[in-house]
């Protein structure tokens, strides 16, 4: 959003999001029919007549309607996310697949050993995605709700399906970054035989950078949740320490970005001047800077602003 | 004064769903916060917390009663309402009394402090001129629109905004800075102009 009246999505988004766990957990009212009186008093000895009879008849049926509803809305949510773990073991085979392709490939010199680490974490990333719509399909059963994945959520059954998730993530997440590190290991070699330029190990060291920062965000939010759980905060101040993580690894990840494009945009310019590029592509890689930089102003706002909300809860 | 006023609850189907919440949310969010941080100036952690405020009083009466027939205009006269209850607890800063411009329609204050002086000297004034003021200046809306909408004549309407802005004017001189000389909005952009040529 840009206007000065637009709200932020971050907001929108947060805001959508407490809305829907509050509405999913709290307690369900009863609706008071129009005809009910509306007094005090006489509100009050309706419905103690109303309660008395109802238990003896009524009580059932509405029970038991009750229970219809609540299975048919528990069926239809079990069979969404029974379809989605069904994707996702698809997709594990066929990463399965491809990573045995590649093995052979490896074998008889036709693909490098990059190029099997790559299909080896596509593998573990399709088994993660399995492992999470197990955990879904299983808190929908219980539930028979939408999963919750906010960090204030409460326990269910007294299994914490939001920090085994977080935990699957993290494994995602580690392993990304181990990868990373071995392709920037291999371009640092390629690198000091001439056969990459300087420009394209920063490049790659950025973006170990970044996948380091994303396994930081879900240590942070795993470390948000156990103090939630451990009664230390209450749920507005859990939710907001996670989106000051998430802000804050916004503005670290930009950070990177705008040092990495000031150098292409610098790079780009001293080749123009040896007749290397065309101005359009140096005018192309500034702008491509300036964007970045907007961007880096606008998460450091953002940041700012939530870690203002923290502090004014703190007060 | 500026009085609180209870939201009408049109008779409508109990039991509120989570999807039907959402949809409903994601409906109304934008005018709902174009409205609240217009009226605050732009400040945009205060726009936050009186919608985020709103929300949640909706949270309390919808699953009881049902979503309202215009949810929208529910949701804008309990920001409204929550709007009021904030600005009557609150003490604001003196301001500049240049900030703050009374005489053209549709001039809302771009300024946080400025609009949070307007709000609470809306918040301390009669409900009716309150209301003139705010269909005015905040909704830029003319004498014809606001007679036709009230049902009164347009002299009718021209002297209650008269009489409004007289007593905003009063309530307002409480907080506005006496030293600061009262300019209008082309002076004062006259003056940031000169600044900016300036070397």
């Amino acid at each position: 959003m840009t206007g000065t009246h637009e709200p932020r999505e971050e907001f929108v988004a947060a805001l959508e999001s407490r809305l829907a766990t509050r509405a999913r957990f709290r307690p369900r009212h009863a609706a008071l029919p129009a005809w009910l009186p509306q007094s005090r008093t006489a509100l009050a000895a309706a419905a103690s007549l109303v309660i008395v009879t109802s238990m003896a008849v009524g009580g059932a049926a509405v029970a038991f309607a009750y229970q219809a509803q609540s299975a048919e809305g528990r069926q239809i949510l079990t069979e969404a996310y029974t379809q989605r773990l069904q994707l996702a073991q698809k997709r594990l085979e066929l990463a399965q697949k491809l990573l045995s392709d590649m093995q052979t490939r490896v074998e008889i010199g036709a693909a490098n050993r990059m190029e099997l680490v790559d299909a080896q974490l596509k593998v573990l990333t399709a088994r993660a995605e399995v492992e999470s719509g197990q955990l879904l399909l299983e808190e929908v059963r219980l539930t028979g709700l939408e999963p919750v994945n906010l960090v204030s959520a409460p326990l269910v059954s007294g299994r914490d399906f939001v920090l085994q998730r977080l935990s699957v993530d993290y494994n995602v997440a580690t392993q990304t970054y181990q990868t990373e590190l071995k392709h920037l290991e291999q371009l640092q070699q390629r690198v000091a035989v001439g056969m990459a330029d300087s420009f394209d190990l920063a490049t790659s060291q950025a973006l170990a950078n970044e996948r380091r920062m994303m396994v930081e965000g879900i240590e942070r939010k795993l470390a948000i949740r156990q103090d939630f759980l451990a009664h230390k905060i209450d749920a507005g101040l859990a939710d907001l320490r996670v989106l000051e993580a998430e802000a804050d690894q916004r503005v670290k990840i930009l950070t990177g970005k705008v040092e990495l494009s000031k150098r292409e945009a610098g790079r780009l310019l001293a080749r123009v001047q040896t007749g290397g590029a065309q101005q359009l592509e140096a005018a192309e890689a500034s702008i491509r800077q300036l964007a970045i930089e907007y961007e880096l102003s606008k998460a450091t706002y953002d940041l700012t602003l939530i870690r203002k909300q923290i502090a004014q809860r703190g007060r | 004064m500026w009085a609180r006023t209870p939201p009408t609850m049109p008779p409508s189907r109990p039991d509120l769903t989570e999807a039907e919440l959402i949809r409903t949310y994601r409906a109304t969010i934008q005018p709902l916060y174009r409205y609240v941080s217009r009226r605050v100036g732009g400040d945009r952690a205060l726009a936050e917390d009186l919608v985020q405020d709103t929300w949640m009083r909706a949270l309390d009466a919808w699953p009881a009663r049902g979503v309202p027939d215009q949810p929208l205009a529910w949701l804008i006269r309990v920001a409204r309402n929550t709007m009021v209850s904030h600005f009557r607890r609150i003490q604001p800063e003196s301001v500049d009394p240049a900030s703050i411009e009374l005489e053209a329609p549709g001039s809302v204050p771009d300024d946080p402090d400025a609009a949070a002086a307007v709000n609470w000297g809306l918040a301390r004034l009669r409900r009716t001129h309150a209301d003139v003021l705010e269909a005015f200046y905040f909704d830029a809306k003319g004498l014809r629109e606001i007679a036709a909408e009230t049902g009164t004549s347009e002299r009718a309407v021209e002297g209650r905004l008269r009489r409004a802005r007289q007593k905003l004017k009063h309530k307002l001189a409480k907080i506005l800075r006496p030293d600061s000389p009262r300019r209008s909005t082309s002076q004062r952009r006259d003056t940031v102009l000169k600044e900016r040529i300036t070397p």
